[in-house]
């Protein structure tokens, strides 16, 4: 599968983002990289996001002084802690609200916990497509040694050395990357509280009635109850159109404040986006299973496709 | 017996040519059953055509009339009130043909306003339609004329049709023309105080429905402000959604659609498609 052109990867590396892959040998080399980046994007007035573990945070902000209070800091693992396709709907929506006032932004993410490299590969490379038109720069900063480096190199149009971004010669087609490393399924969450078969769109009115009475079972509250309502109904139309005749499947599990709802269907999906930001010309229904969950995680199988969401009260 | 909780039961059908588009059986026989009852309570004619073969006939009148869903019915036959007219003869008698069908139903309802009726019922099951009239197209244009007698005269029609058993471009049609009021299995449309009101749910079952009454009713608004009261909808597809926005986006300068007391999840689709252009809220 391959997506984008030889000239659409050149104009993504000097238009709109830049993805920088920052590989450090140790957190000397870490902090002179970035705190010179921070340090120059508050000169210029752009919001700083900092995404960081919590001993780096304080080494960075000891560096910065008083310029520390200018920026965002938050927990690595509220950005990252997630399945693959909701970080990177975290990080867009992240950027989308730095940008909002229609200056550039700066972040910079540390990451070294998360070490799923078919995570880690998703997100980088549909980073690059999904906030490709956003005056945004992404530093994504990753220990040399650490197992998740090779995704670095390769995930990253720009690396950051010497104080500067130059080109990666290793950079590859997110397309091709996605193709190579789709999303894999997640742990398995044992026996449902319930579950249900759909078989034809008539039957969608009654399984939506069936998910919200679970979702008050769990304490959600109305307007996230008819959140997930929405998302679970985009799952199960999703699976009837690509289930060409064949029934597809809903799981619930109910635990106290949380519902977790998974849909398969005997189809696969075919966006190797899964939905993570809205194409046009395709069905919108795996868009919105992103946006109206807390959690999705969408991945393909030999047995189909499943979407697995999830919504707290 | 079924019945639908999309929109108001005491209205169902009172429209002047409304449609009844049903999934089972079990549905359409609820909601024919309120249409009947509620037209014989009120006192009007009311001329029934069930589906023409004789095995119908026979299930049909004895859920109509002996059933007891539809109180005062076996004394509405044997008065008159109530006449129960059989399509295959009308068949027969018409040969089809759309003009000849209008003629006899003319006859008919001007009987009926002589014998002191104030007003005429008429619904047919979607067997007994194609039976009268074959052909799809002289069926098209015969209900192009029931929708002119109901303007005539003070008639109103319930026509029936099955989503298994229609054509879907034959169904299309209907939807088109019916517009104004359509009692779908879980959603129902009606236009009334010039609005649109829609009840119920939208979803992938019905959304292809929808989107055939938002663009007839978008083409009898002519360039103007269309307003739709969302009141008493329950849930909206996401692509249902996307369709109001992007017939909202086309919507001349000046005009919008107005979207009455929409609901929270909508209004959260809308935001997140980022789609404000021609829309109104209120």
């Amino acid at each position: 599968m391959r997506l984008m052109t030889d000239t659409a990867m050149t104009a993504l590396k000097h238009e709109g983002l830049k993805h920088e892959g920052l590989l450090y040998r140790d957190r000397g080399e870490l902090l002179a990289e970035t705190v010179p980046v921070a340090l120059a994007a508050l000169e210029t007035g752009e919001p700083v996001l900092a995404v960081f573990d919590s001993g780096i945070e304080k080494a960075l902000k000891n560096e910065l002084g008083t310029a520390a209070r200018e920026i965002d800091f938050r927990p690595a693992r509220e950005v990252f802690g997630w399945p693959p396709q909701t970080v990177t709907t975290v990080i867009r929506r992240s950027v989308e609200q730095l940008t909002r006032v229609g200056t550039g932004a700066t972040v910079l993410a540390h990451h070294p916990e998360v070490v799923d490299p078919r995570s880690k590969t998703f997100w980088e490379a549909v980073l690059n497509t999904v906030l490709a038109k956003q005056p945004v720069t992404l530093v994504c900063a990753c220990p040399s040694d650490h197992p998740a480096a090779p995704i670095s190199r390769v995930t990253h149009p720009l690396l950051r050395r010497g104080g500067t971004a130059v080109d990666n010669p290793d950079f590859r087609d997110p397309a091709v990357l996605l193709a190579e490393n789709p999303p894999t399924a997640p742990a398995p969450l044992g026996e449902p509280t319930a579950r249900r078969q759909v078989h034809d769109s008539a039957e969608l009115s009654g399984l939506r009635l069936f998910s919200r009475q679970h979702a008050l079972r769990a304490g959600l509250f109305p307007d996230s109850t008819d959140s997930l309502i929405l998302a679970v109904n985009e799952a199960l139309t999703d699976a009837l159109e690509r289930a060409a005749g064949a029934a597809g499947q809903l799981d619930v599990w109910v635990a106290p404040s949380t519902i977790t709802c998974e849909v398969s269907g005997p189809g696969h999906f075919t966006d190797p986006y899964l939905g993570v930001y809205r194409r046009p010309g395709h069905a919108i229904h795996l868009w919105a299973i992103q946006e109206f969950c807390d959690t999705a995680h969408l991945w393909n199988d030999h047995d189909g496709g499943h979407a697995r969401m999830a919504k707290h009260a | 017996m079924g019945t639908s909780d999309a929109g108001p039961a005491e209205s169902i059908g009172s429209g002047a040519h409304a449609l009844l588009v049903h999934a089972d059986e079990q549905l359409r026989q609820g909601q024919v059953a309120g249409w009947l009852s509620r037209a014989l309570t009120s006192g009007e004619k009311v001329l029934y055509k069930p589906a023409p073969t004789a095995v119908k006939v026979a299930f049909e009148l004895s859920w109509v009339v002996g059933s007891g869903h539809v109180p005062g019915a076996a004394e509405a036959c044997a008065s008159g009130q109530l006449d129960i007219i059989d399509a295959g003869e009308l068949f027969e008698f018409t040969g089809g043909m759309h003009s000849a069908l209008l003629d006899y139903h003319v006859q008919l309802i001007e009987q009926a306003m002589d014998e002191g009726y104030p007003r005429v019922a008429m619904s047919a099951e979607a067997l007994a339609l194609h039976a009268m009239a074959p052909d799809a197209e002289e069926l098209l244009e015969l209900e192009r004329g029931i929708d002119e007698l109901t303007q005539r005269y003070p008639v109103y029609v319930l026509c029936q049709y099955g989503t298994s058993t229609a054509d879907p471009r034959f169904m299309g049609q209907m939807v088109q023309l019916h517009y104004s009021d359509i009692i779908d299995a879980i959603w129902r449309v009606r236009w009334q105080d010039d609005r649109l009101h829609v009840w119920g749910e939208l979803d992938a079952s019905n959304r292809e429905r929808f989107v055939m009454v938002l663009d007839s009713t978008l083409g009898e608004a002519g360039g103007g402000d269309l307003h739709l009261d969302l009141a008493a909808l329950r849930f909206i597809d996401a692509e249902a959604a996307a369709v109001i926005a992007d017939r909202a986006a086309r919507m001349c300068e000046a005009a919008a659609i107005v979207l009455h007391s929409p609901p929270a999840i909508l209004c959260q689709l809308l935001v997140t498609l980022g789609s404000s252009t021609g829309l109104r809220m209120r």
